[in-house]
């Protein structure tokens, strides 16, 4: 792994972090002002950036023999993280409400398409890796 | 090399305004925007209905008016505190000589997302005799909404307990499940008012919902608003303060077994918390407040008693 690369591998990490902790520390300052009323989806969004942000960051970066991804690949797989981050801190809000909204869960079909392309993509370039 | 490291940190720039201008409108959309609006000069054009506010206006309310109780020949409403489980409930004891004078109202006289107005607002409107807050329709897209017989919504609600309070026109009450009953065929059926909260808290006369039944993920007591018949043309209507020291609020099993212990032979949950209000003659007469502010929150529509 080149040097860039390590920085990079690090940053991505850090940032994935610093992600959770917000999403943790937004659940538990909006459930001091919810009357009790619980979401999971507030509850565990936290997971999200967890499972499939800095899970993967940290196994990329302290193995640095697996192939790195593209930048278009991480690019969407990002993307998809943050889209489905996103949509499940609206239906966390909206649940709570006692609201319900479409548009949210456009969000999280978008983040999933998107994440799922970004593996795709990366499996692809792994696969091709591997002929090589 | 500078404009190659420029090119990669495009895309998160790009898609990170994207993801916020997406989660603001729909933050706006679902709280403020107002849509999906239908007036009663719409509904008019396709089938005649009386306006609530017009008909007020037409008439004169008369009877005796107490602070706690109104007599007329035609209505009876005696208003009653109790205090259960360190709250308190008002309850408001109806009993009607038609079932047309249990009615129910619209924020801004209109069906729509995201239009609100006080209950006492809307009572007034109407020139109701006593009102509480309804099912709060317009914060959700799912769900059968019917008015004074008009059906405003089919779509089947997003919950799983899918229990909707159906009022039909001889003033009988009925709770049913919106998965076996079609909105069109309740319609036909004579129904005249379907309310899409719930769950249902007494049917036949015993509990519907057990100790950890509740509303979504709510936990805890809370304001509450519920509604029930004891008896063809008598009506219970129920409100409890909540989220204060001195009333606590009520759980959904709390307020079930309060519905039962009035006699109730259905009785069902309306939207609690900040919305829960009861009105009488001018006059609110719980202490609504979302536990954070005091007073009455704008709701999607009430059901009243008028004339």
């Amino acid at each position: 792994m080149s040097i860039s690369e390590n920085k990079k591998g690090k940053k991505e990490v850090v940032t994935y972090l610093c992600i959770t902790i917000f999403c943790l520390v937004f659940f538990l300052i909006y459930d001091q002002f919810s009357h009790g009323v619980r979401s999971r989806y507030m509850t565990y969004l936290f997971a999200l950036p967890l499972v499939l942000g800095l899970f993967p960051a940290v196994i990329l970066f302290v193995f640095q023999e697996i192939p790195r991804r593209s930048q278009m690949s991480a690019n969407l797989y990002h993307s998809g993280v943050a889209a489905m981050t996103v949509s499940s801190l609206l239906r966390g809000i909206f649940v709570i409400a006692g609201i319900g909204s479409v548009y949210q869960e456009y969000l999280m079909i978008a983040g999933i398409i998107l994440l799922l392309a970004g593996l795709i993509l990366y499996m692809a370039g792994l696969v091709s890796y591997m002929r090589h | 090399m500078s404009v190659q490291k420029h090119r990669k940190n495009l895309w998160p720039w790009i898609f990170g305004i994207l993801l916020t201008g997406y989660a603001l409108f729909t933050l706006l959309n679902t709280f403020l925007i107002p849509h999906d609006v239908v007036t009663w000069a719409e509904i008019e054009a396709v089938e005649p209905e009386f306006s609530a506010a017009e008909y007020a206006t037409e008439q004169e309310i008369e009877g005796e008016v107490t602070e706690d109780s109104y007599v007329s020949d035609e209505i009876s409403i005696r208003i009653t505190t109790l205090n259960r489980y360190n709250t308190w409930i008002y309850v408001a004891d109806i009993i009607l000589s038609d079932p047309s004078y249990l009615r129910t109202g619209l924020a801004q006289g209109a069906f729509g997302r995201n239009l609100t107005e006080k209950t006492s607002t809307i009572a007034e409107d109407c020139g109701a005799i006593l009102a509480i807050n309804g099912d709060f329709y317009g914060f959700r897209d799912t769900g059968y909404v019917m008015r004074n017989g008009y059906l405003y919504r089919t779509s089947l609600q997003d919950s799983w307990y899918n229990e909707d309070l159906v009022i039909y026109e001889d003033g009988r009450m009925e709770i049913v499940d919106e998965r076996d009953s079609e909105a069109e065929i309740l319609a036909e059926a004579g129904a005249q008012h379907i309310f899409s909260f719930g769950p249902g808290l007494v049917k036949d006369y015993e509990l519907a919902v057990d100790e950890e039944t509740e509303v979504d993920a709510s936990m805890t007591s809370n304001p509450r608003t519920a509604i029930g018949i004891i008896e063809p043309l008598h009506y219970v209507f129920t409100v409890s303060d909540g989220r204060q020291a001195e009333s606590e609020g009520l759980t959904l099993y709390e307020l079930a077994e309060v519905m039962q212990e009035l006699g109730c032979q259905t009785a069902y949950n309306l939207d609690g918390g900040g919305s829960s209000t009861m009105w009488f003659m001018g006059n609110v007469v719980n202490n609504p407040t979302s536990g954070t502010t005091a007073g009455e929150r704008g709701v999607s529509d009430i059901v009243y008693i008028g004339k």
